[in-house]
């Protein structure tokens, strides 16, 4: 065996064999050095970190050494990387040799322990453009983590000072923080959970250490998670009870009524993660009431705010919207409650409120969140230009900010819905000069590029995302999807599995994932998956409003119903919900219900464009097409940049004959399909071609779209693709264009194939899965029965018309 | 002082490089080692160096580290030069 004398600060190796001593150092690996024994000390002259292995082979410790070098450095280097005194070029290497050793995860994660330990107190300077992306991430994270560092490190040391001595007090310090300890509170403090495990590991950490249990209590005891315990609840098991008026009456003064109002918080949370809303809700009115009658407004405003902001986190907009409310009531100067409450008005599109509450918060001294959010605003109200003004002047004056990165993203998501995907492009790439470390801006990046078919590129970006944020699910969920604009589900699926494993707690994970199923036909699994979801995520209306989505899609329309029936007492501020449920009575056939549906929906979400234009779309599957093109006219004077309600109003033109009308409304012929709606285009701009009578060209237009995209967009493309084959009475191979999925008018269109070439039992078979029910699709497949038995009323030019305005209606 | 306890082994050609090897020489036990070794009295400040010479690392990470050195150094009017 060898013995072994290490310093990554010395960058040295030195090995003792019997009477021989020998030392490499770091940077000259390859000569070795004798030395005499009693001079070996002097090779680590200054350094405190020299450590004793025993080892088998030279190489051990040699692999050693350069652990603890790079583990030096690293140190060296972020403090050099940060020191505003010395020059810029220096700082930028010194930052880009950090990152590249802490690449290296093993040395990342121990010099991460000393990073989140060190209170950095002094002002960072800003880090431009130079310093490597993954460095600006780091800086804008430690920034943010400074203010828990700051409190884990001063109770640290007041812990120690009361619970051992100083002579081993800097020991146990470098202890804690070596071992994770310091790193793993800081980080509990600041996701505000796992405090509890936390805490335990710090135990574990110092068992063997004197007075170590003392130590971690002090130190740790004002970071417990705050979770109600039975030994202190005043009326035992009974959860229900135990905000009674009696117990209230007689809560405790000082520090434990804070206390108890924090538990009182926590269990509410407790009850919104199960999915008890009215739990919730009711024990929240408790504690205002409560709170109102032993203390002041002010405070009971700050209980309501807080719960807001935790309900906004779980995407319950009904009590966020109620609890931010009640707050401003309570505290008109509440600035968060007032942040709070502007925001949740502008998610539930209810922009007269909203705007209300971003100028009252900017009268509150809010002016930037105010004039970013007064910008927000004028974009959902579709006013594109002026709201790229005023975000644009936001940015210019609160340029220093480090809140504007928002701003920017705003500005670029504007420009990509102005259909401006160049300057999105250039807006995000500017903003990340600055922002390297907001991940929204790389993940916004990629999808602009997505939209401009830029796949490749997309994908490096996204992958470039991952490693930057790793813990972030976004990058990943979309690295997904570009598979699936390439047609590869299968591999988006093993790749939305995998992030189901890593991201187990992330409900748009686990919905994403359960949606995949079911476009890729797997409805079964798709219907677990989601009740999986429901059963973890309780409080997220999209488990439930995906549920029933699939059951709508695999054809079970009665059990979509229920679902969203369900949805809506859950979640009933969710216009998801709510126009899932009008759609399904749509298909049900039970379309005044649906027109019914439709009209609350946009008179409690005035600005939620997606009923308003499903509305005009019913009214155009039921040919009332002049209705439609009213509808479609009020829709685009709220949001002018709504183009799926620009093309469905061409859709209404087409079928009543105004060619000429409906051809500006619509993209080139020659325009390439960047994104969703621009297919939604190139497919209505087929139908007028279909309608025209231009074959050839209507039949380049759907077969563009048949191989490559989803596979719902691909079957709605296949369908149309059968008409025009039918048109051109090549019925054979419309036959064959039938997709695996098909929608019920393409198992219609095949069922007149059949009827075409003589097999009239595949006919009737195909009629039978031809289950939509709107009048004209009735009419049509009345016709092809009679047909089947020999009865035709109709001529072949009346089914080649309504192959046409069939197309139209559902496009 | 170098000067004075060394000058048997300097001549005109020894160089700048030959210095260090002079200075310090590891010939066995601690007690045959040979050097110079100097006592500043009162504290060490900027004015008790005149100038900092070295070799440049062979690591990366070092030479940053040198080079920050260096400029730290230039910006006190030390002379400096890497060898």
């Amino acid at each position: 065996m060898i013995e072994a004398y290490v310093s990554g600060e010395a960058a040295r190796v030195a090995f003792v064999e019997g009477t021989e001593a020998t030392y490499i150092d770091a940077e000259d690996p390859g000569n070795v050095h004798a030395v005499t024994l009693s001079s070996l000390f002097r090779l680590f002259d200054g350094a405190g970190d020299v450590e004793r292995f025993v080892v088998g082979r030279r190489e051990e410790a040699f692999s050693r050494l350069l652990a603890k070098y790079s583990f030096d450095r690293s140190l060296r280097l972020l403090d050099l990387a940060l020191d505003a005194s010395f020059s810029i070029a220096v700082r930028v290497e010194a930052a880009a040799a950090y990152v590249n050793l802490v690449s290296d995860n093993s040395v990342r994660d121990r010099v991460e322990n000393y990073v989140l330990s060190v209170p950095r107190l002094e002002a960072t300077d800003h880090f431009g453009e130079g310093f490597p992306a993954e460095f600006r991430v780091l800086i804008h994270r430690l920034s943010a983590l400074q203010g828990h560092i700051v409190r884990v490190s001063a109770a640290l040391t007041r812990s120690l000072e009361l619970n051992s001595d100083e002579a081993h007090r800097h020991q146990v310090y470098s202890q804690i923080v070596d071992t994770g300890a310091f790193k793993s509170i800081v980080l509990a403090l600041e996701a505000n959970v796992g405090m509890n495990g936390a805490i335990l590991t710090a135990h574990q950490k110092l068992s063997a250490v004197r007075n170590g249990r003392a130590i971690v209590q002090g130190w740790t005891g004002q970071f417990v998670s705050r979770q109600p315990k039975i030994e202190d609840d005043p009326v035992g098991d009974d959860r229900d009870d135990w905000h009674s008026t009696d117990v209230i009456a007689t809560a405790p003064k000082g520090w434990r009524a804070f206390q108890a109002v924090m538990s009182q918080q926590d269990f509410i949370i407790k009850k919104m993660l199960a999915g008890d809303q009215e739990g919730a809700r009711r024990f929240a009115a408790n504690l205002a009431k409560w709170q109102l009658e032993a203390s002041s407004k002010k405070f009971a405003a700050r209980s309501m705010s807080r719960l807001a902001s935790e309900a906004r986190k779980l995407g319950l907009r009904s009590l966020e919207l109620d609890w931010a409310k009640t707050a401003t009531e309570l505290n008109p100067d509440d600035q968060t409650a007032l942040a709070l409450l502007a925001d949740t008005y502008l998610e539930l599109l209810r922009l007269p409120e909203a705007e209300d509450a971003f100028i009252r918060a900017g009268k509150l001294g809010e002016s930037e969140f105010a004039a970013v959010g007064l910008a927000r605003v004028h974009r959902a109200a579709g006013q594109l230009d002026r709201a790229a003004a005023e975000l644009r002047k936001a940015i210019d004056t609160f340029s220093e900010a480090d809140q504007i990165n928002h701003a920017w993203l705003a500005l670029a998501e504007v420009s990509r819905e102005q259909d401006k995907p160049f300057a999105a492009l250039e807006i995000y790439d500017q903003a990340l000069k600055r922002f390297a470390y907001v991940s929204e801006l790389w993940c916004g990046k990629a999808s602009v590029l997505r939209d401009l078919g830029r796949l490749e590129e997309a994908a490096t970006l996204a992958q470039q995302a991952i490693g930057l944020f790793p813990n972030d699910s976004v990058p990943y969920a979309i690295s997904a999807e570009i598979l699936r604009d390439l047609g590869r589900e299968q591999e988006a699926l093993e790749s939305y599995d995998a992030m189901a494993e890593r991201f187990p707690s992330d409900p748009v994970v686990a919905n994403a994932r359960a949606t995949l199923l079911a476009d890729l036909g797997r409805y079964e699994d798709s219907l677990a998956a989601f009740r999986v979801a429901q059963t973890k995520f309780p409080y997220e209306h999209m488990a439930f409003c995906g549920y029933a989505e699939t059951k709508r899609e695999s054809g079970d329309l009665a059990g979509a119903l229920l679902a969203y029936e369900d949805a809506i007492s859950r979640f009933p501020l969710s216009s998801i919900a709510r126009g899932g449920h009008a759609n399904v009575l749509k298909l049900m056939g039970r379309f005044e219900d649906a027109l019914a549906a439709y009209d609350r929906n946009i008179r409690d979400f005035p600005y939620e464009v997606v009923s308003m234009s499903n509305r005009a779309n019913l009214l155009k599957l039921l040919g009332r097409y002049s209705d439609a093109v009213s509808a479609y006219d009020v829709l685009l004077s709220k949001r002018p940049d709504f183009k799926r309600a620009t093309y469905g109003k061409a859709a209404a033109l087409i079928a009543m004959s105004r060619l000429d009308d409906a051809d500006p409304l619509l993209p080139g012929p020659n325009d390439i399909p960047r994104n969703d709606d621009d297919w939604v285009g190139l497919h209505i701009r087929g139908l007028l071609l279909l309608k025209k009578g231009n074959l050839s060209a209507a039949k380049r237009a759907f077969s563009q779209g048949t191989e490559i995209g989803s596979p719902q967009r691909r079957r709605i493309f296949a369908t149309s693709l059968i008409a025009v084959e039918m048109r051109l009475r090549a019925f054979t191979q419309a036959i064959a264009a039938l997709p695996e999925y098909p929608t019920g008018l393409a198992s219609a269109f095949v069922a007149r194939c059949f009827l075409e070439v003589g097999n009239n039992s595949m006919a009737l078979e195909h009629l039978q899965s031809a289950n939509d029910n709107h009048p004209a699709f009735r009419a049509y497949v009345e016709e092809l029965s009679n047909r089947a038995i020999q009865r035709a009323s109709k001529g072949e030019d009346w089914l080649d018309d309504m192959e046409v305005e069939l197309s139209l209606q559902a496009a | 002082m170098a000067l004075a306890k060394l000058h048997g082994e300097l001549s005109g050609d020894t160089k700048p490089e030959g210095f260090a090897a002079i200075l310090a020489k590891d010939i066995g036990d601690t007690g045959d080692a040979d050097f110079v070794e100097a006592h500043v009295y009162g504290s060490l400040n900027r004015n008790a160096i005149s100038s900092i010479t070295g070799p440049l690392p062979r690591l990366k990470e070092d030479r940053i580290l040198w080079k920050s050195l260096i400029e730290r150094a230039t910006a006190l009017q030390i002379e400096t030069a890497t060898i």
